[in-house]
Parts: C-alpha cells; structure tokens; sequence
C-alpha cells in the first residue's frame, strides 16, 4: 500500500506547535520529514518538560513534542554558522519541501531566500508560517495561539453574556498548521502540471480568522452586536450543559428540531412543565429557556451523564457527555475508530498517541513508522546517507558543535 | 496564470459549515465548486444575522462567507430524478464534498459505491459527526455536541463556571479543514493511480488531537494538570481587564526583560519575587494583582501601539470593530470587499494564505438555484426536455 505522500521529502526548520502541527499531519501521511533543531536552540517545546530541568534528559520528555512530532527523524545543524548553513543548503537542494516558522526577519538573516533556492531547486515548495505575515505594520510582532484568539473575535465571542470574553484554548496553532498543508497540497497538485514550486505564505492570524470569519461579515455589512452567549446558540432550544451527579460531570443538550424536543419531554417522563404547549416550538422554547434549563438541570442532577447521553442518543436526541480531555482514550466511538496508535518511545516507552483525524480506504498503514526524534538523534545516518559525509567530516561537525545531541549547556 | 486547481471540479452536498467550508478552500484555490442544495435551500441559508434583520435565504452572513465562489443547484435528491441528475454530475467530478449523516445518505441511495460506477476516479469525502463506522456513527450531532465529545469543551472556562464551549463553529471549521486536505491527498493518490477513493472524516476525531497534550500527559504521569484556568493559564498568560476592553499578554522567559521595558516597569524587573519564570510562578498570586492594578487605567490601542515590534508579546482583545479597523488585516489586503445583488456590499476574510503565482477567487455566494439549468445542461448533459422532467419533478430552477 503507497502512502498518499510517500516520497516527498520535507525539511523542517518549524518548532513549538504550529508549524510541527503541519509536518505531523505530513509525516502521518508518509512524507519524510527531516525535522532541524540546533544544541544551541531545540525546539522551545522540549521545554515544556513533565521532567524538572534539573534532571538529565529532561529535554526528551516533552509530552506535546513527543505527539507533534511523530513519525519524524531529527537533525541538529548550527545554522547562525555557515558550516550549518552550508549543510542546510545543500539538503534543501535534495528535498521537494522546506517549511519553518520563525519570525519574518530570521530567514533573510539566515541567507535562506526563496528566489536563491529554487533556482538551485526549481521544484522547491517553500512554506513560510508568520504569526503575522511577511509584510504590514505588525510584521515583527510575536504570536503564539492566545494572541490570534484574541485578535481574531474568537475570545470575543467565547464566555457568559454576563462575563468577560474567554480564551478558548488552544485550537489556533492546529489551524495554522492545516492551513499550511492544505496550500502545500494545493501547490503539489499544481506542481504535478507546471513541474515547478513556489513560495507559500500561511499566516497564524488569518488562519485563525478564515474559521471565525463569519463574525466579521456579519459586523461589517449587518451592523450586527453579536454577544457572548455561554453554551447556548442560535440553532438550538434548548442548547446548554447541565451538571449531573458526581463531580465536573456534564451533560451536553443541543435541542434542534420539534421532534426531538418531544423525545426529550417523553424521556424525562413527560413532566406537566414540560407539556406546556408553549414550549411546543422553537420560538416559545427560546423565550422560556431559563424556565426550561431549571427543568432540565433538577432532572440531570442525580442521574449519570455518560449514561444518560448514551440514552438519549439512543432516542435521536443530540446529547454528549462533556468528555475529559485526558480520557479521551476511554471514549468508545474514538476507540472503535482507531483513534490511538501505541508507539514506543526510548526514554519514556510505549504510550498511545492520537491518530489523524482522517482515514483513506486506500490506506491501511500505521500512521507512525518511528517516534519523536531525541535531539539529534539521525545526524550520522541522515548526512552520511544523503550528503554522503565521512566519519571524519561527521566528527568534525560534531567537535565544533555544529552537530550534536545534548543542548549546550545541559 | 491559471489558479492553483484550475480544472478540478468538484460537488458539494453540504450543509451548514462543514462540508460548506471545505467547497469554499476548493472554490478558493480555483476549483469549479457546484453546490447541490436541497429544496428551500442549503439550512444555512436561515442562519441569521440577516440584511436589515429581516430573514432572507439570500442575505445570511453565515452563509454568503462560506459558500464564495460557488455556483447553486437545487435539486431534490429524495426523488429518482433528481438522484440520477446528481449520478450524472458525479460521473464528470472529481471530487464529491458530503456531511451527511450516514444513514441519511444511504436512505438516499448514494454511497460510495453507487459514485464508484458512475466515475471510478472519483474522490468522496464524508465528513460527519462521528465518522463512517463505530458505535456513534448515526448518532446526530451539533455545535456543542462536537466540542463536548472533542474534549476541548472540558478545558475551556472555569472551574467553577463549568465547561465552555468556543464561540463560533471551531469544530465544523476543522471538519472542512481536514476534508480538504484529505480529499487533495486522494486527489493526487487519484492521479497517480487512476482510482478514486472513500476518505472519512470525523468531526470528534478532528477536536480530540489539538487539545493541548492532554492524552500524553496523562499517559505518562497518571495524573492531569489541566485543569480549567478560565483566562490565566498563569499570571504571565492571560487576559487583565484595561479601561476600554481586555489586554492579553504571553509571556515566556525571554519576554520578561523587553516586556517590562515596553511598560516601563523597571521596579517589576528588578523585584526578587520575579526574575525568574520559576520565581514568576511562585509568586503567582502578587504577580497577577500587579497586572491587574497596571491593566486597569490603559487604553488598548494605545498599550498595543507602544508594545511595537518588541519581544513584548501584548495584544488585545479584538472586538468585531477592531478587527475591521485592524491596520495590520488592511494593509495584507486580508479584508476584501465582495457584492452580493441582494445582501449588497459586504467585507469578507480574504485567503488563509498566500501563494507566489496566482490569488484567491473571490466571487460572491451564489442564488439558490442560480446555476440549476446551466450545470445540468453544460455538467450533466441533461436535454431540455429533461430539465423541463426534472424542474416539475425534482427541481426548481
């Protein structure tokens, strides 16, 4: 079976989350990526550490490093030296990809431009990630996933009516990197035609914008106020979470038809409250959701969510427990989906990892054919294979500090 | 220059935002995206805010953002005519968009298999709730049941205020997202092996993997940290309330110093308390009512023109206003202004990206029904007399 990327070869100078999100998603589909830290600066992820900084090693215990970076092999190259730069080149030469996501000055300062690579490698796709973009006044400025929350109207739009806007955490760094490879995919698809590459600029920030992008219309054409409106929303009556036995167990309720509403009212064991034909339809159910939620909320109190869900999905009634995000691993429907695949990591073993949210019938591979890399941990076999370096020249590199497997210092 | 998939085409039997927003990234790139829309219309079509506040199939912002592009057939595939006009499109797609449920789609005689015969290089893409198999398969879903099945819900807010969901429809969005890439994957598969394929897509499956490592993190040491932190994931990490609306910041250890430059806080800097992230953390509580007590007096705008392009991540939380005001979104050409006969002059989010040879299509949402006869007759081959058939019984055009 041909993985849908197999033979792509993609160099990696991405870190934190964004940009490895993107070569993840292309490392799973069986691109190989070559993923480039430095001993001088690893990717910051390695800090974020389930090992105090005081132990050794503590720099290969990142749990979202080891999950985003699956599947890649890791190479550490000095690039503010021309040595590093020189070897950096001269793998871009070989690769059909090159992707980071460093601030905007970092690769003109690096000698890295588009127009000088391609013309060494006209088939070079490059895919540059700012939080910002190249150009504009606000080109310079740092970004991480919260600021594109916040500027975006997400955080705006998430929270109580009566509260302040809400961050709503995380999907940002995510979005930017499926971003970024559906414009690859796109400039692979054109590449197929025209047997060149090109430069693609996929910013965080209208990424972040592109799915809240409604919102925007909707101000500037309507005028519209839109509010913060907690869990409720404008395609449900009653839509709200109800707390049910047990500590921080939820039941999620997202009535969206008559019908259903009749499912829910029978379920309950059709309580006069209930009944009142006012609550009929949608318009009378939306006036009167308070009166309903009280309703509701006494009748989920002592009962079990995940059990209660189970029993009105049953009865087509859109209904969910709130799932813990940590045991997404006990959720039947991503088991039976094959959500978690295990792989073994040297220092931390075997451990389940989540899966790509997609699955192609005509692919039946692992998703994962090796962990996250440990720093440094292919420069041997990726340079004396492709670049076909000796065991002198690997030294040498490794002597000066060009190469190596420890962050200086550590 | 021709777009970037000038020459694909590409079917959508969507609905609302997912499989909606997927056509739209198609349409986007220069793909032909043909719409088939259900009797009265695609559901988003009755999304307000509306034109004036009235309701109007034609004027729902929801809708008109993500169907740019596009061309619109009404046709009723409930009816035998109408599932033979769609096979017959089919056989000249290369892509088929769908967010059905899979029963319903199976109740409308369409399958895989049913696309397979009329065009074996075609590519289909379902993106649902749950996905094509499993216990959930046909259960229905929304909004907030994909953010309390994804887990992200179960992370966002407080404590005590209980789980959140975001605001907006993150979780379609994904869904769309993800189909894309997906369906370009068998598309290029497509021209490699000349088969076509079946991709599923799960909407809960596309939430669960951006969580924040929270399925690893629990894996190795047995526990979770991650609790609901509501806006401070840590004093350095959050949002402070500022005399006009709310001042993020994000701080990591290489900010500290060009952070409390930008605010002119020497005294913060030199505070024992707070040189290092670890001291920051320990001195959570004292750090953060320093960030209030400086929030409070500043004005947004101005706290964000000063920060400037220094290492001092400060933003701000951007109402609808700012971000059309954003002098950053206006100088990228990001907000552009597209007409529409009857909703009128809008601005919209521009690309997601930018690519060296060519630009994003920017074409208005289509009528319902605008294209009806031109792509039966053009796309399907239908005869006019067959148009006339299909129009009394499965169309409208």
């Amino acid at each position: 079976m041909t993985a849908p990327l197999a033979g792509l070869r993609v160099v990696d100078l991405t870190a934190f989350w964004a940009g490895p999100f993107a070569t993840w998603y292309l490392a799973a589909m069986g691109a190989e990526v070559i993923k480039i830290e430095s001993i001088q600066r690893p990717d910051g992820m390695r800090f974020q550490s389930v090992h105090p900084p005081t132990s050794d090693g503590w720099w290969e215990w990142g749990a979202l490093y080891h999950t985003v970076n699956l599947g890649k092999r890791g190479v550490t190259l000095d690039l503010t030296r021309p040595a590093g730069i020189d070897i950096l080149t001269r793998l871009l030469a070989l690769s059909d990809v090159a992707i980071e996501n460093f601030s905007p000055r970092v690769m003109d300062n690096l000698g890295l431009r588009y127009d000088d690579l391609a013309a060494v490698n006209p088939r070079l796709i490059m895919v540059r990630m700012p939080a910002f973009g190249l150009d504009g006044p606000w080109r310079d400025r740092v970004g991480f996933a919260q600021t594109m929350e916040q500027i975006s109207g997400m955080a705006w739009l998430t929270g109580f009516p009566d509260g302040p806007p809400v961050i709503p955490r995380g999907p940002c760094d995510p979005l930017a990197g499926l971003h970024a490879v559906t414009a690859l995919l796109a400039a692979l698809e054109q590449r197929e035609l025209t047997g060149r590459g090109q430069l693609i600029e996929a910013t965080m920030v209208e990424a972040a914008l592109n799915a809240a992008a409604e919102i925007v219309l909707e101000r500037g054409a309507y005028g519209t106020h839109l509010t913060r409106d907690g869990n409720r929303g404008p395609m449900g009556a009653p839509q709200n979470l109800y707390a049910c036995r047990g500590h921080d167990q939820w039941l999620a309720l997202a009535i969206a038809t008559d019908t259903q509403w009749d499912a829910l009212v029978a379920a309950m064991g059709a309580p006069a409250w209930g009944r009142d034909p006012a609550l009929a339809h949608a318009t009378g159910r939306r006036a009167q959701h308070d009166r309903i939620d009280r309703g509701v909320a006494e009748w989920c109190a002592e009962r079990d969510a995940a059990t209660l869900a189970e029993e009105l999905l049953a009865q087509g009634i859109p209904a969910a427990p709130v799932v813990s995000a940590a045991r997404l691993d006990q959720n039947p429907q991503l088991r039976a989906r094959g959500f978690f695949e295990r792989v073994h990591h040297p220092m931390v073993g075997a451990h389940e990892f989540p899966a790509p949210p997609v699955r192609l019938a005509s692919d039946h591979r692992r998703w994962y054919e090796r962990p996250a890399p440990t720093l440094g941990q292919h420069n041997d076999e990726i340079l004396r294979e492709l670049l076909g370096l000796s065991e002198a020249a690997l030294a040498r590199l490794r002597a000066d500090g060009i190469i190596g497997d420890r962050p200086a210092g550590a | 220059m021709p777009s970037t998939l000038d020459g694909l085409r590409v079917l959508e039997i969507g609905t609302f935002v997912s499989a909606p927003y997927c056509g739209k990234l198609f349409a986007g790139y220069g793909a032909e995206v043909i719409k088939i829309e259900p009797p009265g219309g695609d559901i988003a079509r009755a999304h307000g805010p509306f034109r004036d506040g009235l309701p109007n199939p034609e004027t729902s912002a929801l809708f008109l953002y993500l169907n740019t592009g596009k061309k619109s057939v009404e046709l009723d595939l409930r009816t035998a005519a109408g599932r033979d006009a769609f096979l017959r499109l089919a056989a000249r797609a290369d892509v088929v968009v769908e967010n059905f449920r899979p029963a319903d789609l199976r109740a409308l005689g369409i399958t895989y298999g049913t696309i397979q015969a009329a065009n074996p290089r075609a590519v289909l893409v379902s993106i649902t709730a749950f996905g094509q198999q499993g216990p959930y398969a046909d259960y229905r879903s929304n909004n907030l049941i994909a953010f309390a099945m994804g887990g992200q819900m179960f992370i966002t807010g407080t404590q005590e205020g209980g789980p959140l969901k975001n605001g907006g429809y993150q979780a379609d969005y994904q869904g769309g997202l993800n189909g894309f890439s997906a369906a370009m994957l068998a598309v290029l598969a497509a021209e490699r092996d000349g088969q076509g394929q079946h991709v599923d897509v799960s909407v809960q499956h596309c939430m669960a993997p951006i969580l924040e490592a929270g399925i690893p993190y629990y894996s190795y040491m047995g526990r979770w940290a991650g609790v609901r932190r509501g806006n401070h994931m840590a004093s350095f990490i959050g949002i402070y309330p500022c005399s006009d609306g709310h001042l993020g910041i994000h701080i990591m250890a290489r900010n500290w110093k060009p952070f409390t430059d930008a605010i002119n806080r020497p005294d913060l800097a030199e505070d024992p308390r707070f040189r290092t992230q670890a001291d920051r953390g320990q001195h959570n509580d004292e750090l953060m009512a320093e960030f209030f007590a400086w929030a409070a007096p500043l004005e947004k705008r101005e706290i964000y023109r000063r920060a400037g392009p220094s290492r001092a991540p400060i933003t701000f939380v951007h109402t609808m206003e700012d971000l059309l005001d954003s002098p950053q979104l206006n100088a990228r050409g990001v907000l552009q202004r597209i007409d529409h006969p009857v909703a009128g002059e809008g601005v919209y989010v521009g690309p997601p990206w930018w690519m060296g040879t060519d630009g994003w299509s920017t074409g208005r949402a289509p009528l319902l029904g605008e294209h009806t006869e031109e792509v039966l007759r053009d796309v399907g081959g239908l005869s006019s007399v067959e148009i006339t058939h299909l129009r009394r019984d499965g169309v409208r055009t």
